[in-house]
């Protein structure tokens, strides 16, 4: 499989551009749900992941071998940064970000019919309730989280993808963890469900 | 009405690290063996533990989104921008040998300046010198076209001298009314100070037609005697505008070789 990858890279890197739609194919879900996770907004990861296999496309002769993934991921990652930092500027645009647009129940895979209506309800509340915990959390630990907790990642890809060491990624992990299980408490955030009793 | 009050763990930072990456199944040996024991032994840390299983649990949980489209290249978009990139880098190339000879030229002005006070003729001799290589290396700044101005003037009859003179008298020292001249060129001044250069041995009035458009050769330098000091800007002003060039041509390669942020 990793063999077959690289030859549709070296293919890419030569410029065919439908051996590269192979592999955005294969990865355009991952790196979507990543910016989507990041930026808590379905319009701007559409964007941002679009830009990110722009972007890897005309740098991919810098790609020195290594995980494809995590080079695309990196791209992508960096990517969301600076859509973060433009909000910052702009702060009346950021509104989106916080996780209170109300498409979480859309763009979800097809849900399961034979599911009570209640059911698909509360998973949509309990995402959205995960979303905006996400949303609240240092943009450096929220990334970590997403790519280990979400997308079931090893340490060493993650430190791989965000560039730094295992050892921060374990920190940061651990402290994001820590954190949205406080914001998730403390706000009230889940749905009755889910809440933690207070000890 | 009940006001949440966010509960912070008491647990140290270095035991909620220990209890993540215990879930994560990456203590091994003797640190494990040692969690594993607290654990046992430590309501609060077994309490700790459920809490960021469950919170982990959740965010595993959380269901995939389906792209609201596909990000696949168009190859007919994607392919003519790499045309694009190759025009940058010309650019960058460009502005930054432009900006390397606008310094050379501003260190031989002013070595010019210092030896001009001196002996006057070896500094419209240097600009001379440096000219065609400007016009070479950087064929859109106003500098070489104003420093390509001298050898038609130098040339030049004396009757387009003459003409010169018919213009609004200008008795100002060269330094002063060059630099003015240098900045209020129009933007194609290479056209006007090559037509110049091809005609001027042949046709006087073009010549001399070419000299107006300075609107500051004073009989000296139309009479091709040396003017009293460099010719041109002040040497600060090109010095600065050639650093600018490369810095902006740096700025401009760091920013090209940084965009794809890997």
């Amino acid at each position: 499989m990793l063999n077959e990858e690289e030859r549709i890279i070296e293919s890419a890197q030569r410029g065919d551009v439908e051996a590269f739609n192979q592999l955005v194919r294969l990865y355009e879900s991952r790196v979507y749900n990543l910016c989507y996770r990041m930026l808590g907004d379905a319009e701007a990861a559409a964007d941002v992941a679009q830009d990110t296999f722009i972007s890897a496309y005309r740098n991919l002769g810098r790609f020195r071998g290594g995980l494809f993934r995590s080079w695309l991921l990196r791209i992508a990652t960096n990517a969301c940064y600076d859509v973060l930092r433009a909000r910052k500027r702009r702060p009346s645009t950021s509104l989106d970000a916080l996780g209170t647009s109300d498409d979480e129940g859309r763009g979800f895979d097809l849900p399961d019919p034979h599911e009570h209506p209640d059911e698909v309800a509360l998973r949509h509340e309990l995402a959205a309730a995960i979303q905006q915990g996400l949303a609240q959390l240092p943009e450096d630990q929220r990334v970590v989280i997403i790519l280990s907790d979400i997308q079931g990642m090893a340490y060493d890809e993650i430190a791989a993808i965000t560039a730094t060491s295992l050892g921060t990624v374990k920190s940061r992990l651990s402290r994001g963890r820590a954190r949205l299980r406080d914001i998730l408490r403390a706000g009230e955030l889940l749905p009755a469900k889910f809440r933690h009793e207070d000890r | 009405m009940k006001t949440p009050q966010p509960q912070f763990s008491p647990l140290p930072e270095q035991d909620l690290e220990l209890l993540s990456a215990y879930l994560d199944g990456q203590l091994e040996g003797p640190t494990r063996s040692d969690l594993e024991r607290r654990l046992a032994d430590d309501p609060r840390l077994r309490s700790e533990l459920e809490e960021l299983r469950s919170t982990t649990a959740l965010l595993r949980e959380l269901p995939t989104r389906t792209p609201p489209r596909s990000f696949t290249l168009d190859p007919a978009k994607v392919q003519p921008r790499r045309s694009g990139w190759a025009l940058v880098w010309f650019g960058q190339l460009g502005s930054g040998l432009a900006g390397l000879m606008l310094v050379l030229l501003a260190s031989l002005q002013m070595l010019g300046g210092m030896s001009g006070q001196m002996a006057a003729a070896p500094a419209p001799m240097m600009v001379q010198a440096t000219a065609p290589a400007l016009y070479e290396a950087a064929p859109v700044t106003t500098e070489s076209a104003a420093a390509m101005m001298l050898p038609v003037e130098a040339t030049a009859l004396p009757e387009a001298a003459a003409g010169t003179m018919a213009l609004p008298a200008n008795s100002e020292p060269v330094t002063a009314t060059e630099s003015a001249s240098v900045m209020t060129l129009p933007s194609e001044p290479m056209v006007n100070s090559d037509m110049a250069r091809q005609t001027a041995p042949s046709d006087a009035e073009m010549a001399a037609g070419t000299m107006s458009m300075s609107e500051s050769a004073t009989p000296e330098v139309a009479m091709g005697k040396a003017a009293p000091a460099p010719a041109g800007v002040p040497p600060v002003v090109v010095l600065l505008l050639g650093l600018v060039l490369v810095g902006v041509a740096g700025a401009s390669w760091v920013y090209t070789r940084t965009s794809g942020k890997f």
